[in-house]
């Protein structure tokens, strides 16, 4: 029998991956480059409302109840939510805007101009790793700031245990709201996971297919020149494409806050870093022109390697964990290979057409 | 049509990508509800000539006047609102939408009851797309394709019309037909810009015309009169007289 949490975990992180993969692919459907600052957007976005929230906390003076979590901890309460829920509502508000302004910044200040003095594919990728360590640069001085860390000392005072005494190594997930179900204990944080990439694929949706924004955004996409031509303002349009990317990443912030180990600026590398890899692996699996298809392909590559990989160690008694990423390069490998264009071109109608021919011995 | 202030007015410009000069001094005007027509051999310049009438050029000397206004530093987005339309010799419809799709693209900034109206009087000139609604516009055949791409700058009302070789690739039965929508259009008071490599098919259509050579225009004067002479018809176009 798979253990509930095992179950839990690997839908959170492939909901994440999933997320985070279609604003990749987005942001790459505007300007052709894969984005390497775009888990960044989320560690930035995750780390200031982070702050807000310890502000808040002070500002407040909100203390940690810990009679009731623990009284949460032996069953006799089906929810602990150790914070107003105003302030968590509040706080996504803020994570998806802060997300957006980095994503717009990024597209306006660096990418937009890089364009209109003829650079390359490979320059505005690079470009991307340097705003990237920009971010990180920023995020240090961030954490360090004296104001910052008074702010964290109090913050401890009022919460005690509940936060970790330094903000460069930012602790919030005791604030992680909690529910039994079933027996079962779900944190807030894992069903918004889920909720978001939900979300996400019924807004992108009905965004691209439904409003006129969504329809400019495609053709756009699909044919700048002419959507100019039409009086579309096609820079405004993409930049407005990077906002939404941009505040998808805001949302899995959000989510970081309350995963200790994705929070941490002051590590050269962090768990966040290596998010990357498995975005762009969901981005690519996908099929990096489909918005659909990153969604899948994002799912995906985060079952693997949190629910695949997992099952496999347990079966084969080999240490495979520390390999997963290996899983999803792998994956890559063999989309590219067979279907280059990603899961999405099997589910397209031309791909479906072709099929059928074959099927019936016609040849494509 | 009052007067014949012309509709767009470039002054000595010297224009192309980059940093890269692909027209040279041009100076070339439009008259209002007339054809005027673009020639030239392959890479002369007659795209990137209507391009710099759109914007879609950098400009390095002189100036593009429209309506009276000078309009060199406008965005390319901003004139189309201010009602130039240009129909792309290439890529000039957006294939993976559907039909419908187009048509609503080129409508979007319109009042909705406008929009219907004027996709009648479209679907009256080219009353196949009316059954295409729905497909995508990928699919479509190359002259459907090109009515879908005429259909689209129809749409917008345009006080000036570009159109970039709206023949090319077509078969000659289908040449004939563009070419008379392009003179119905013309005969409706549309202000016409037609760049096109079928010198003679566009010359018998349009009123006014220029031959672009590297960058300069080297000739100009009535279509009519062009058709007629036959060193230039030789010369610069390649017909036989």
């Amino acid at each position: 029998m798979v253990d509930p949490q095992t179950v839990i975990q690997a839908l959170y992180y492939a909901s994440l991956i999933s997320i985070l993969s279609v604003g990749v692919t987005l942001s790459y459907m505007t300007t052709r480059v894969f984005n390497f600052a775009h888990v960044r957007f989320a560690m930035v976005a995750g780390y200031v409302t982070a702050a807000l929230i310890v502000y808040l906390i002070v500002k407040l003076q909100i203390p940690f109840d810990k009679k009731a979590y623990m009284a949460f901890a032996r069953g006799e309460l089906t929810s602990f939510v150790p914070l107003p829920t105003w302030i968590y509502a509040l706080s996504l508000v803020v994570a998806a805007l802060i997300g957006g302004a980095v994503a717009v910044l990024q597209y306006v200040a660096i990418l937009k101009p890089l364009e209109r003095r003829g650079a390359g594919g490979l320059t505005l990728m690079i470009s991307t790793l340097g705003f990237d360590f920009i971010l990180v640069a920023i995020l240090f001085i961030f954490a360090t700031l004296p104001a910052i860390r008074r702010l964290s000392v109090e913050a401890r005072n009022t919460m005690s245990r509940a936060i970790s005494p330094d903000f460069t190594s930012l602790k919030l997930d005791t604030l992680d709201p909690r529910f039994l179900v079933g027996g079962v204990e779900l944190r807030l944080s894992v069903i918004l996971s889920i909720l978001f990439a939900v979300a996400t694929t019924l807004g992108l949706w009905l965004l691209l297919r439904k409003t006129k924004l969504g329809v400019m955004m495609r053709s756009s996409i699909e044919n700048p020149s002419l959507a100019l031509v039409l009086g579309i303002n096609v820079d405004r349009v993409f930049a407005i494409t990077w906002f939404i990317a941009g505040a998808i990443a805001g949302l899995a912030g959000y989510l970081f806050i309350f995963a200790a180990k994705l929070l941490k600026p002051m590590t050269p590398t962090t768990p966040s870093d290596e998010i990357i890899v498995s975005v762009f692996a969901g981005s690519i699996v996908g099929g990096i022109n489909s918005v659909a298809g990153s969604i899948g392909g994002g799912f995906l590559i985060g079952l693997i390697e949190k629910f695949f990989v997992p099952m496999l160690q347990s079966a084969t008694g080999l240490d495979l964990i520390k390999y997963d990423k290996v899983f999803s390069m792998m994956a890559v490998g063999l989309t590219l290979l067979f279907i280059p264009e990603g899961l999405a071109s099997l589910l397209s109608p031309e791909r479906r057409a072709k099929l059928r021919l074959l099927r019936r011995g016609g040849g494509g | 049509m009052a007067g014949s202030e012309p509709v767009v007015k470039l002054e000595g410009v010297t224009a192309g990508y980059g940093k890269f000069q692909v027209i040279f001094d041009i100076d070339f005007e439009v008259k209002p509800g007339r054809i005027t027509v673009v020639l030239g051999p392959n890479g002369a310049g007659k795209t990137t000539l209507l391009n710099t009438i759109f914007g879609l050029t950098t400009i390095f000397k002189g100036r593009v006047v429209y309506e009276g206004r000078d309009i060199t530093r406008v965005p390319a987005y901003k004139r189309a609102k201010l009602g130039m339309a240009y129909t792309l010799q290439l890529q000039n419809i957006f294939s993976s939408l559907s039909v419908k799709e187009n048509l609503l693209l080129a409508t979007y900034d319109i009042p909705e009851s406008d929009a219907r109206d004027r996709l009648e009087e479209v679907f009256q000139l080219f009353p196949r797309l009316k059954e295409r609604l729905d497909q995508k516009a990928g699919t479509l055949s190359g002259g459907e394709r090109q009515m879908l791409a005429i259909a689209i700058s129809l749409l917008r009302k345009p006080k000036l019309m570009l159109l970039d070789e709206p023949t090319a690739g077509l078969a000659p039965k289908l040449v004939k037909e563009v070419f008379r929508s392009i003179r119905q259009l013309g005969d409706q008071g549309y202000t016409i810009v037609l760049a096109e490599q079928n010198a003679k098919g566009a010359l018998e259509v349009g009123d006014e015309a220029v031959v672009i050579v590297s960058g300069r225009i080297v000739v100009r004067g009535k279509a009519e009169e062009l058709l007629r002479e036959k060193d230039i018809a030789k010369m610069y176009l390649g017909l036989e007289a």
